[in-house]
């Protein structure tokens, strides 16, 4: 139980509140060039690209889950699409244990496209249709620079709450 | 935790349990619902603290950024405001116009005479005239000297027919002068019988039809065509009356087959003496007792009331009282068709010596108001025209 408490479920949650709120007010009645920001979905991505793929994709769930909660989608669409969306964007771990700041950027912008492009298509999979179009690519344009935009600020405490500590560098002794 | 498995384990796990829950919430799982709902009352201060905080910036943001725009946004308001009560009076107007034109309609007259219904389009070019010009002429079958009337009661007569367009002479110009006769109580009667006398046409004892010449025949002092003919021109309803449609008032129901209403009883003009004297006292069975005073009526120019005077003055002045209605007595040297209503009675002054009241009578139609008048289609004698 201890564990559970410490790990990133009980932070992921905390923060997922946070962002939902502010989403459900703030960016629902404030569209960019007719497109809504999502705030969860840059948290998650922002979660992924500083940590690892597994954990994004943690990070991903838990607030799609809460996500889908709150908006009245099928419970677990938006936490699949979300999940997939943190996945891609913590993958940069496996490719680069390094990164440099312009790679976490683009896997951050893939995991965006991901996770919101995915959305779409899983409402399609549950029987939720005509939202697959052109304007998925407008969608898809804005939504991943808003998440880019977010990824600094939201980029040091969705790495606390994904649970992953910074790395600390040692040197290795001769 | 989530060290103890691979990566592609987690992935796994998280795609198959969101597909479960998915399946689960498609088929209206209700622990789904629950948890919803909890959710929902979970999220609900997050939402309203995201709106406080958010709300000054949202206002400061729009103040620094719509500024522009709310104000072209207010003047266009302005404007649909502006063009909206301009809008809001015409209709008004309209309404009442509708109004008046259908009080018109329902004028009561005392026998079956036709009328015409006109728009009054133009007062008098001078200062030294009464009249009012109205967008009915010859071609509506006018002809100089038919009464003009409204619901209230007498405006005044055509004096002058164009094609399309007619001088009306109202009461209150010197030059206006008509047969008249005052209705009153009679002195052994009671109470103040005068407000509630009917109007005029609607069965006051003693005012039953009164013809001059033969209907129906154009003949002089006779009612102009077929009286009781509801005749209307073409495309217009008699239900919604405009200028110029011709119209019949206590009209009968029409004969099946013929289209013409009952002629009404014809009274030769003898049973009015013109210009008689002698009060014709009437006793309906049941009803009040009416003194009838007869005279003639003059007027006084625009804002002064109308002139009463009786030929046997010593007679009325005993009789006559505030209050007496006044009605055009007709009769074959009269210009009017008996029974119209014209006034009140609003000022008797008996002159010491005997000598004859100054009578004051005060036209009961608005006559400043005029919109739409009725032109009644009673030709009068030519002899009582000066022709």
């Amino acid at each position: 139980m201890r564990h559970f408490v410490q790990g990133p479920i009980p932070r992921l949650v905390a923060f997922g509140l946070i962002l939902l709120g502010v989403q459900n007010t703030v960016c629902a009645a404030h569209p960019l060039f007719g497109v809504r920001i999502q705030l969860p979905l840059a948290f998650v991505v922002a979660a992924g690209a500083a940590s690892t793929a597994e954990r994004g994709a943690l990070a991903g769930f838990v607030l799609g889950m809460m996500y889908d909660l709150s908006s009245g989608q099928p419970l677990g669409q938006t936490a699949l699409a979300y999940g997939l969306g943190g996945f891609v964007a913590g993958y940069l771990s496996v490719v680069r244990p390094v990164p440099r700041w312009w790679m976490i950027a683009g896997f951050a912008a893939l995991g965006a496209v991901a996770g919101e492009g995915s959305v779409p298509v899983l409402m399609l999979v549950t029987g939720q249709e005509g939202w697959l179009g052109l304007r998925m690519v407008k969608v898809l344009v804005v939504v991943a620079a808003g998440c880019l935009a977010l990824l600094a600020p939201l980029f040091t405490p969705a790495r606390w709450a994904a649970g992953l500590r910074r790395p600390k560098w040692r040197v290795m002794p001769e | 935790m989530l060290s103890s498995f691979s990566r592609r384990r987690i992935a796994i796990l998280l795609a198959l349990t969101c597909l479960l829950l998915i399946t689960l919430d498609r088929n209206d799982n209700a622990q789904i619902s629950k948890v919803r709902r909890a959710f929902a009352v979970l999220l609900h201060p997050f939402e309203t603290a995201a709106r406080v905080v958010a709300r000054p910036v949202e206002r400061l943001w729009d103040g620094v950024v719509h500024a522009d725009d709310l104000r072209r946004q207010n003047a266009e308001l302005r404007d649909q405001i502006g063009y909206q009560r301009g809008a809001t009076v015409e209709a008004v107007a309209a309404e009442l116009r509708w109004q008046e034109l259908e009080r018109l309609s329902g004028l009561s007259l005392p026998n079956k005479y036709r009328v015409r219904l006109a728009e009054v389009i133009g007062d008098a070019p001078t200062n030294f005239q009464n009249t009012v010009e109205i967008n009915l002429g010859a071609n509506g079958g006018l002809q100089p000297g038919m009464m003009v009337m409204t619901v209230e009661g007498l405006v005044g007569r055509i004096r002058t027919v164009k094609e399309t367009t007619s001088i009306v002479l109202l009461v209150t110009d010197p030059d206006f002068a008509v047969g008249a006769q005052a209705l009153m109580r009679s002195a052994t009667q009671p109470g103040p019988a005068l407000d509630t006398l009917p109007p005029p046409g609607t069965g006051v004892p003693g005012s039953g039809p009164v013809g001059t010449g033969t209907p129906g025949t154009g003949t002089p002092g006779s009612g102009a065509g077929a009286p009781g003919t509801i005749t209307s021109t073409p495309g217009t309803s008699l239900d919604t009356p405009s200028p110029g449609t011709l119209v019949t008032m206590n009209s009968d129901p029409p004969v099946p087959g013929s289209g013409v209403a009952a002629v009404p009883p014809v009274v030769p003009a003898t049973a009015v003496p013109p210009g008689g004297t002698a009060p014709l006292t009437t006793d309906a069975p049941g009803g009040p007792e009416v003194v009838r005073e007869t005279g003639s009526i003059r007027g006084q120019t625009l804002g002064k009331p109308l002139r009463l005077s009786f030929i046997d003055d010593t007679a009325t002045s005993r009789i006559l009282r505030v209050g007496a209605l006044v009605q055009t007595s007709g009769g074959a040297s009269s210009l009017a068709p008996p029974n119209l209503l014209i006034g009140t009675v609003s000022r008797v002054q008996r002159e010491t010596g005997g000598g004859p009241p100054i009578i004051e009578v005060t036209p009961s139609a608005k006559l400043t108001q005029l919109r739409f008048v009725a032109v009644v289609l009673y030709v009068p004698n030519p002899a009582a025209l000066g022709t």
